[in-house]
């Protein structure tokens, strides 16, 4: 939703980045109701949750709305939260990206800072300085680093070296889910990964923004293969 | 749909504090007891007051469908209710009808929190109605006689109704508890088993009408729920083999579908209550142009619109229909949405995201259309979560509209002009489905004319919704067959038999 007006939105570098750096068929997803959320996996060999400007409504963990010029989306609340839930159910792949790693979270029974930036140690994780605008490089320029924890699935694809990526966010996690594992931190202590412990196979879910260089940058390149190849597998055993 | 409230209990409690308070079992209840589905799967239950998940319903299958259909035909079979006598099944239902009132605020919370509409509603037209259904039906069953035919002096003819066997019943999540009741109650009665499948929208109250029923004394089986999605319980609760009738309410869609699974299954019998876009027309010769304007609008945004009967395409004579168009505008922010959980709100939250974008889909189809968009036509409340749409009013609607021809289920009335009687029942008329119809004037000859003149089940002659349950309610054309309500319900839920005897001579 834009406000009023019930439309679909998908960025080209999303289904750009699964169909060339992932290697699969992107299928977009509209949220016509979780009564279709099976038909719709029934089509599918892995999830991807992509970004958004809108945020994830407080109502779901529990807050009131703090800043209520930032944009809400309750029809896309309203399919992945169940989405997830089923995903996980499932144990299908799963890939999820800022806004979506907010809704796994909040769908697991975690919460989130509305506005890290007001969070006392933390820095501005919006990008440009947190000037209005979206869709810029100056937005989407490298911000900070993070640390993958080692030992963990992210560290497993691309090490536990530090890699700088780029920072769009207002809301983090605050709470973290009870059967959610933390996958990276950023410096200032912001979770920046994690991935979900009750999920039996591939559930990877970033902070950050891969898909935005993904044809340039080797973290976004290892981060969507590993993706791919966990859908390959799911399609492999789905054919058996 | 129901008639409209009286007044909210003054010692209301606060039901913010009884929702947090409140223990959700969402199992389904087969054979007297609560059970998980066989596969331990669930789904998902949202409140549209917030978004939040409220609970996570047991997801049944043809499994679990199964076992519940075993259970009924075991206990009809056995003779435990289905040969119970008229007078002791009429006690146990008059005896569950009680615990359904005395469960009044229990019950309430749950429909208001699982679909939305407010909490002032759900007590005072949801629980009250449903239990008056049921004491209704149980009243009537030993009061019924059947028939003798006039036979020769060498035959006596019986003519007899007796239950049907295993009746499933698959209702929708407008008014849960109520279309339940008013498939649930006449079955029963009757000496039916019942297979009730709720909406996945909102199943929690059925389950509870189950426990109710078996603590007031009905026998473990004979009436079972199965919460779970509609292609997978309600479709194998329609092709089941051993299944007698289908009492349906939902879409015309869906309806359909039931049609076809009784052709692919056993032929079981199919009544279906369906959509609707039924016709209010105001003549200028009616009086009472004020109460007419109200209870358009009332009749309309009650339930947030979604009733099946809601009277979405407001005919109005052109002569007047300035003023009148007026007159219902200033009804309108009274029918502004708040919080469902508020006792002075009228208007709540719709059931789920997805009606939610139905709406605004046809509302952005009536602006695209031409039709004048005069009131509302944005969703509200964004800071809760939920899904609230404002009460929208379109004028100068042509009937070839999306939104004059299709049943939109939301708080958006369709404003029609027209010349005279003529081509208001021409246009009436010009519709897939026939439900309701209403009809204002004061021109007695004119009102019984018209009445007589429109395709609808019902016609409301300078009212709406005032009709009760000594009145049948179901449709013409695509609205559906069969009726619920009066002593007509009856007919889906009983065979005739008929036992011929010869008489010898002397």
């Amino acid at each position: 939703m834009f406000g009023d007006v019930p439309m679909v939105v998908l960025y080209n570098r999303y289904f750009d980045a699964i169909r060339d750096q992932a290697g699969c068929l992107p299928i977009p997803l509209p949220c016509t109701g979780a009564e279709d959320i099976d038909a719709y996996l029934a089509l599918a060999d892995g999830v991807m949750l992509t970004g958004s400007p809108a945020n994830v409504h407080p109502s779901h963990f529990g807050q009131d709305v703090h800043d209520p010029s930032l944009p809400l989306d309750p029809l896309r609340d309203a399919m992945t939260l169940p989405l997830i839930r089923r995903v996980v159910e499932l144990g299908m792949p799963l890939l999820a990206i800022c806004r979506g790693l907010q809704e796994i979270n909040v769908a697991l029974g975690g919460s989130l800072h509305q506005a890290v930036q007001e969070v006392p140690g933390r820095g501005d994780h919006r990008g440009a300085k947190g000037k209005p605008g979206a869709l810029t490089p100056e937005r989407y320029a490298d911000a900070h680093s993070i640390t993958a924890t080692a030992g963990g699935c992210l560290a497993a694809i691309i090490g536990s070296e530090p890699v700088t990526v780029n920072s769009v966010h207002g809301q983090g996690i605050d709470q973290l889910a009870p059967t959610a594992r933390t996958e990276a931190l950023a410096p200032d202590g912001q979770i920046e990964a994690i991935s979900i412990a009750s999920h039996a196979g591939f559930s990877l879910a970033l902070q950050w923004h891969p898909e935005w260089q993904a044809g340039d940058n080797l973290v976004s390149q290892k981060l969507f293969f590993a993706f791919g190849s966990a859908c390959r597998d799911w399609q492999a055993r789905r054919a058996r | 749909m129901a008639s409209k409230a009286t007044t909210a209990n003054p010692t209301a409690p606060d039901w913010r504090a009884e929702a947090a308070r409140l223990q959700i079992d969402a199992r389904a209840f087969i054979n007297g007891r609560r059970v998980a589905a066989r596969s331990g799967e669930t789904f998902d239950v949202l409140s549209p007051i917030d978004g939040k998940l409220i609970a996570r319903a047991a997801r049944g299958r043809t499994e679990d469908i199964d076992d519940a259909v075993k259970a009924a035909r075991a206990a009809y079979e056995s003779g435990v209710w289905s040969r119970h006598a008229p007078a002791q099944r009429r006690r146990i239902l008059l005896k569950w009808s009680e615990k359904i009132v005395a469960a009044r605020d229990e019950l309430a919370l749950l429909e208001t929190l699982d679909m939305g509409k407010p909490i002032r509603f759900s007590q005072t037209v949801d629980v009250h109605s449903a239990a008056r259904c049921i004491a209704w039906y149980a009243e009537a069953i030993d009061k019924i006689y059947d028939e003798v035919a006039p036979t020769p002096a060498s035959a006596l003819a019986l003519i007899r109704r007796e239950p049907m066997g295993v009746i499933g019943a698959i209702v929708p999540w407008n008014y849960p508890m109520l279309m339940a009741s008013w498939k649930l109650a006449p079955a029963l009665a009757a000496g039916n088993s019942v297979v009730l499948k709720p909406s996945e929208k909102s199943p929690l109250t059925a389950m509870r009408l189950a426990e109710l029923a078996v603590e007031a004394g009905l026998p473990p089986g004979v009436f079972n729920v199965v919460p779970g999605l509609g292609h997978e319980a309600g479709e194998a609760l329609a092709l089941h083999l051993d299944v007698d009738a289908i009492g349906f309410t939902g879409s015309t869609r869906v309806g359909r579908k039931m049609l076809e699974y009784a052709g692919r299954s056993n032929l079981k019998r199919v009544f279906n209550e369906l959509g609707g876009k039924s016709a209010n027309l105001v003549f200028a010769d009616f009086a009472e142009l004020d109460r007419a304007a109200a209870t358009a609008a009332g009749s309309m945004f009650f339930n947030q619109g979604e009733s099946c009967n809601a009277p979405s395409r407001l005919l109005v004579q052109e002569s007047i229909a300035d003023a009148f168009v007026e007159r219902v505008l200033a009804q309108v922010p009274r029918y502004l949405p708040g919080d469902p959980l508020d006792p002075a709100t009228v208007m709540g939250a719709l059931v789920d995201a997805g009606q939610m974008r139905t709406v605004i889909s046809y509302i952005e189809s009536g602006k695209l259309e031409g039709a004048t968009c005069v009131a509302g036509g944005t969703t509200a409340r964004h800071d809760t979560g939920g899904f609230y749409v404002n009460p929208t009013v379109f004028d100068r609607v042509k009937n070839s509209m999306r939104i004059a021809r299709e049943e939109i289920f939301g708080p958006v009335l369709s404003i029609i002009r027209f010349k005279d009687e003529a081509e208001a029942i021409r246009i009436a008329n010009d519709s897939p489905y026939g439900l309701h119809a209403a009809v204002w004037s004061s021109n007695i000859d004119r009102a019984l004319r018209v009445a007589g003149a429109l395709r609808a089940g019902t016609v409301h002659v300078n009212s709406y919704d005032e009709d009760d349950m000594t009145v049948p309610f179901g449709g013409y054309k695509q609205s559906g067959n069969g009726r619920d309500k009066s002593l007509h319900a009856f007919d889906k839920y009983t065979e005739l038999k008929t036992t011929w005897i010869r008489l010898a001579a002397k």
